[in-house]
């Protein structure tokens, strides 16, 4: 009797069913909370902005004080900064990165010993944490949906205080920047010698309190604290958009499944069927 | 009288018009009226209190900075909050910090265990095949 395996079967197609449902249901909520992060970039982008061409416009005035974070030195020891998620499920988002970032720091340096990381993300974290590297974070550092300034102030501001102290001698952040909803590209960008920030001269003619050093030691890092906080918002879209392609791809192939294996019933079932009949009008034969 | 921005990265926390701004930070208090020089404060931290008729309030902020001119203020603060008295917001802000670290911690673990399940139920149908 095929009683057992048409019942095998039956199970395992309610058990794709229930899964492609959760798939399905992480899919749909990948794309609201991409919608969501979408929007938060977008209007972080004219905050940014504006400190930029505040932070420009004093640089540029009668400010008359040179800083470490400005000027270019020899780089003997580099500081990266990678930022993943919190969250996996994501298809290649967070290997894809680790993958760039190894081929890209084994090309450029001798030993462990020339680089530091920090990691933003509990997957990079659960990854670094077994390899051989320096961490600069003792503790996981989270990078939740509705990310805020608190939870990475304490990294960025270690980071900076050890480019101040010329432990490393600059900063490169890794992350997964959004093109659009298919298609998410690592990149790496240098915030640590800033070296973009000239603009036009101005007339206006500040006066700094307490003092114009210490008004650039105020500002700068917060400049670069908003310049990573935005590339945080970046990657949090992109994480989203990498999320809803791989469980939209999920649930496909479960939808495939579920067709196999229903092809797969109906024949174990049809045979069943046929058995019983042929044994029913063998028996009949038998009779006459 | 004085227009002044304060933002946030979370956003434009608010728009307002003001006839003195008082300015606290490591040295002490500074008022700004109209017509003043132009002027760089950095506040860490501090508050920033506007004077508009008898209305007084106060904007804490932790790590920031003003910029004064064209008797415009710009204050870009990277955490701040608005009330009627400056000592309880710089507690509240601490107290929302820790309170939100507690939260992350507690979050890991619930997510780290439901995520599991998750992905054992994907792998035991085949139905993940991303690349």
């Amino acid at each position: 009797m095929a009683g057992g395996k048409t019942r095998d079967i039956k199970n395992k197609i309610q058990a794709t069913k229930k899964t492609s449902q959760i798939t399905k249901a992480m899919n749909m909520v990948s794309a609201s909370k991409l919608r969501r992060a979408e929007k938060t970039m977008k209007a972080y982008r004219p905050f940014l902005k504006s400190v930029r061409d505040t932070i420009s416009q004093i640089l540029n005035s009668n400010l008359d004080a040179s800083h470490k974070m400005l000027e270019n030195r020899d780089v003997k020891k580099t500081g990266y900064l990678v930022i993943t998620s919190d969250r996996g499920l994501a298809g290649g988002y967070n290997n894809n990165l680790f993958r760039q970032f190894k081929s890209d720091v084994e090309k450029k340096h001798q030993s462990s010993d020339e680089y530091v990381i920090g990691i933003l993300g509990n997957k990079g974290y659960g990854y670094y944490k077994t390899k051989d590297v320096t961490i600069l974070n003792k503790n996981v550092i989270n990078i939740r949906d509705d990310v805020q300034f608190i939870d990475i102030i304490d990294l960025i501001q270690q980071m900076i205080d050890m480019y101040i102290l010329e432990e490393i001698d600059e900063i490169i952040v890794y992350y997964n920047k959004f093109i659009n909803t298919i298609r998410q590209d690592i990149v790496a960008e240098k915030i640590l010698p800033i070296d973009n920030l000239e603009g036009d001269e101005y007339m206006v003619s500040y006066e700094f309190e307490p003092s114009p050093q210490q008004v650039l030691d105020t500002l700068l890092p917060i400049y670069i604290q908003n310049v990573i906080y935005g590339f945080i918002l970046n990657a949090k879209a992109s994480e989203h958009a990498a999320r809803m392609t791989a469980m939209k791809n999920a649930t496909d192939n479960a939808k495939e499944i579920v067709d196999k294996l229903t092809l797969h019933y109906n024949r174990a079932r049809q045979a069943a069927i046929t058995q019983e009949i042929t044994e029913i009008v063998g028996g009949a034969a038998a009779l006459k | 009288m004085i227009k002044i921005n304060v933002v946030t990265p979370q956003g434009k926390l608010f728009e307002e018009e003001a006839k003195i701004i008082i300015v606290r930070n490591v040295d002490g208090e500074q008022a700004i009226m109209q017509d003043h020089t132009p002027v760089v404060i950095a506040i860490n931290p501090g508050y920033v209190r506007l004077v508009k008729d008898d209305e007084t309030l106060f904007v804490t902020i932790v790590g920031g900075f003003l910029e004064f001119s064209n008797n415009v203020v710009n204050v870009v603060a990277q955490e701040a909050e608005i009330g009627r008295d400056h000592e309880n917001a710089l507690k509240h802000l601490a107290d929302l910090r820790k309170e939100r670290l507690d939260e992350n911690r507690r979050r890991n673990i619930d997510f780290t265990k439901a995520e599991r399940e998750l992905k054992e139920q994907i792998k035991n149908i085949n139905a993940s095949q991303y690349q």
